[in-house]
């Protein structure tokens, strides 16, 4: 699953109408879900995007191969509706910095993003800024590998534009005219999420021991172990094969001998 | 080759620095302070970086050039290790390296010459540098230059240097005059488990090729059967192995043979379990001694045991080297 978190409504509109999500909360946070897709208008600064980022992985938990984007836009020394992935993220504030990953080829030109209190006039040679990267990657870079976070900003005022002139409209029309990009950065994350979900522990096949036989947690960890060699060996252990093992230790001696007499190499 | 260049601003205008960024120049160049903030951060993935790593061009600070386990070494009283890189351009499923580092971008210390004075002032008669711990020694020969920089300072100094490999980068060695106390060491395990094991590594058939070719050149070069990876046919298929690296080579233009026991530290063998659950070499039965995770005791020193006596047939005994239950360095 892809999580967007967007600032300000002007912001989400164009993203809520192209993947045609619907609203399926109004507070603390609007949240919008959609196939496959959730958003959370968090309100502008790092505070509130830190914080709904933190709500919407409570709101529905992540599984291991979701992944998070803060799309919204940005001021610089850029072409107006220029849009940029983010490679370096630094709080002016703290000088903490974080570096989203790339294992897939970019879709669009890479850029360094300052996120700052206060909204300022861009001045030339200025890198982009924002209000909310840095609350954003501080939470979500803890939910999700920095493969699977990332930033999508497009320049909404540069030295020749100022922010204050800039209307709702003008913001939607920014962030729509975006859309491609974001499409093919969720292509690429929802095929590298899918690798990392290949990667997970079967829990329901763990499940179907642990229902059988009471566990103690070390016996829980080897039983994940012995699956995970299973599954290597391109075995499918199923508990009605075991149901002679009175106990979970005998149950595991005996999964542990089966993987034994298998050669996986 | 590289999705993206990290550069330290301490050696943002290094002259390595410069060549590489000209030879890739469409690559983002992202400034940063020490490599450490991007390569030894927790919460990545080094499994989907291996797909499309990046470069970080760093400078090494501190110990450049480390002294190697107590017994570890082919013949020399004193043996140091040094890194010019860390990680590896291959993906092998038994190296430690996916254990050991969080990143899997590429870590170029471009500093050469504080290496090159470090191991100066070590280098003695009785000793040995081993440049193929945490990365390939050629394998990326033609970004980085290492063997063509370092052996014009070896080519002064009475120690040896091994630069240990997979790779078929051989040209730059083929093009100059070979130094007797620089050894070229080719790291092997049988084919049939290179090609589920070894991803990336050229073949086991270029491997030896290109071992010929130096050797035939003049080069000392070895071979390095470390790690030793049991499966079924263990013997049939490291006695074919044998026969084909020392068809090209004979054992009496050996510089020397080492065998290695597979091992990985407990912590690197449950992370690179993480990284590649469905990997075969990971349902092998394995033991955790001491801290490290190993195949039975029985069965690695009857497989060494075996090697051993196998070895014998092509080379004299005191060029076979059995080396110590240290992780499989990267080469």
């Amino acid at each position: 699953m892809i999580r967007l978190v967007v600032a300000l409504a002007a912001e989400a509109r164009p993203l809520i109408a192209h993947w045609r999500m619907r609203r399926t909360r109004e507070r603390p946070w609007p949240v919008y879900a959609g196939d496959n897709l959730r958003l959370v208008v968090s309100g502008p600064g790092a505070h509130l995007s830190a914080a709904a980022t933190g709500y919407l992985a409570a709101h529905e938990p992540p599984a291991t191969g979701d992944a998070w984007v803060n799309v919204g836009v940005a001021g610089g020394d850029a072409e107006l509706g220029a849009s940029f992935l983010i490679h370096q993220v630094v709080d002016a504030a703290s000088g903490v910095r974080f570096y989203p990953q790339f294992p897939f080829p970019l879709p669009g030109p890479g850029a360094r993003l300052v996120t700052v209190a206060q909204p300022h006039a861009p001045k030339p040679g200025d890198p982009l800024h924002d209000m909310e990267g840095s609350g954003f990657v501080a939470v979500a870079g803890r939910l999700a590998s920095a493969e699977m976070v990332h930033l999508l900003k497009v320049v909404s005022d540069n030295p020749q534009h100022h922010h204050r002139k800039l209307k709702a409209s003008d913001l939607s029309a920014r962030v729509g005219s975006a859309t491609d990009v974001l499409a093919s950065l969720m292509a690429s994350l929802d095929r590298i999420g899918a690798e990392l979900e290949q990667l997970a522990p079967d829990t329901q096949l763990e499940d179907s021991f642990t229902r059988g036989w009471r566990m103690s947690s070390s016996q829980r960890h080897r039983l994940r172990a012995l699956l995970l060699r299973a599954r290597a060996l391109r075995l499918t252990p199923r508990p009605d094969q075991y149901r002679q093992c009175g106990d979970a230790g005998a149950l595991l001696d005996a999964l542990q001998s089966r993987l034994d007499q298998s050669s996986p190499l | 080759m590289i999705s993206a260049a990290y550069v330290e601003e301490e050696v943002r205008d290094h002259p390595r620095t410069r060549k590489l960024l000209e030879r890739f120049p469409g690559v983002p160049v992202i400034p940063i302070e020490r490599y450490g903030e991007v390569f030894n951060r927790g919460a990545q993935s080094f499994r989907l970086q291996k797909a499309r790593p990046a470069i970080i061009l760093a400078r090494k600070h501190g110990r450049r050039v480390l002294t190697a386990p107590a017994d570890y070494g082919i013949g020399r009283q004193r043996n140091y290790y040094f890194s010019h890189m860390l990680n590896c351009v291959y993906d092998c499923r038994y190296c430690f390296l996916q254990g050991r580092y969080r990143s899997a971008h590429y870590v170029w210390f471009v500093n050469y010459e504080e290496f090159m004075a470090d191991i100066s002032a070590q280098a003695s008669p009785d000793s040995c540098f081993f440049s193929g711990y945490d990365c390939d020694s050629l394998a990326l020969e033609p970004v980085t230059g290492f063997a063509e920089s370092f052996l014009d300072t070896f080519a002064d100094l009475p120690a040896w240097l091994e630069l240990r490999t997979k790779s078929t980068q051989v040209r730059g060695l083929l093009d100059r005059d070979p130094l007797a106390n620089v050894i070229v060491a080719f790291s092997f395990t049988p084919g049939e488990i290179a090609r589920l094991l070894e991803d990336r590594v050229p073949s086991v058939t270029r491997r030896i090729d290109a071992m010929r070719r130096l050797a035939d050149h003049g080069w000392p070069v070895a071979v390095r059967f470390d790690p030793l990876i049991l499966s079924r046919d263990f013997e049939a298929r490291y006695q074919r192995l044998f026969a084909e690296v020392f068809a090209a080579v004979p054992g009496g233009r050996m510089h020397s043979v080492c065998l290695g026991a597979f091992r990985l530290p407990a912590s690197y063998w449950q992370r690179a379990l993480r990284l590649h659950p469905d990997s075969p070499l990971f349902a092998a039965q394995v033991q955790t001694r001491n801290g490290v995770v190993s195949y039975p005791r029985e069965q690695e020193t009857a497989a060494l045991a075996w090697c051993h006596s196998r070895l014998r047939r092509y080379v004299e005994k005191d060029r076979i080297f059995s080396l110590s239950p240290e992780p499989a360095s990267a080469g």
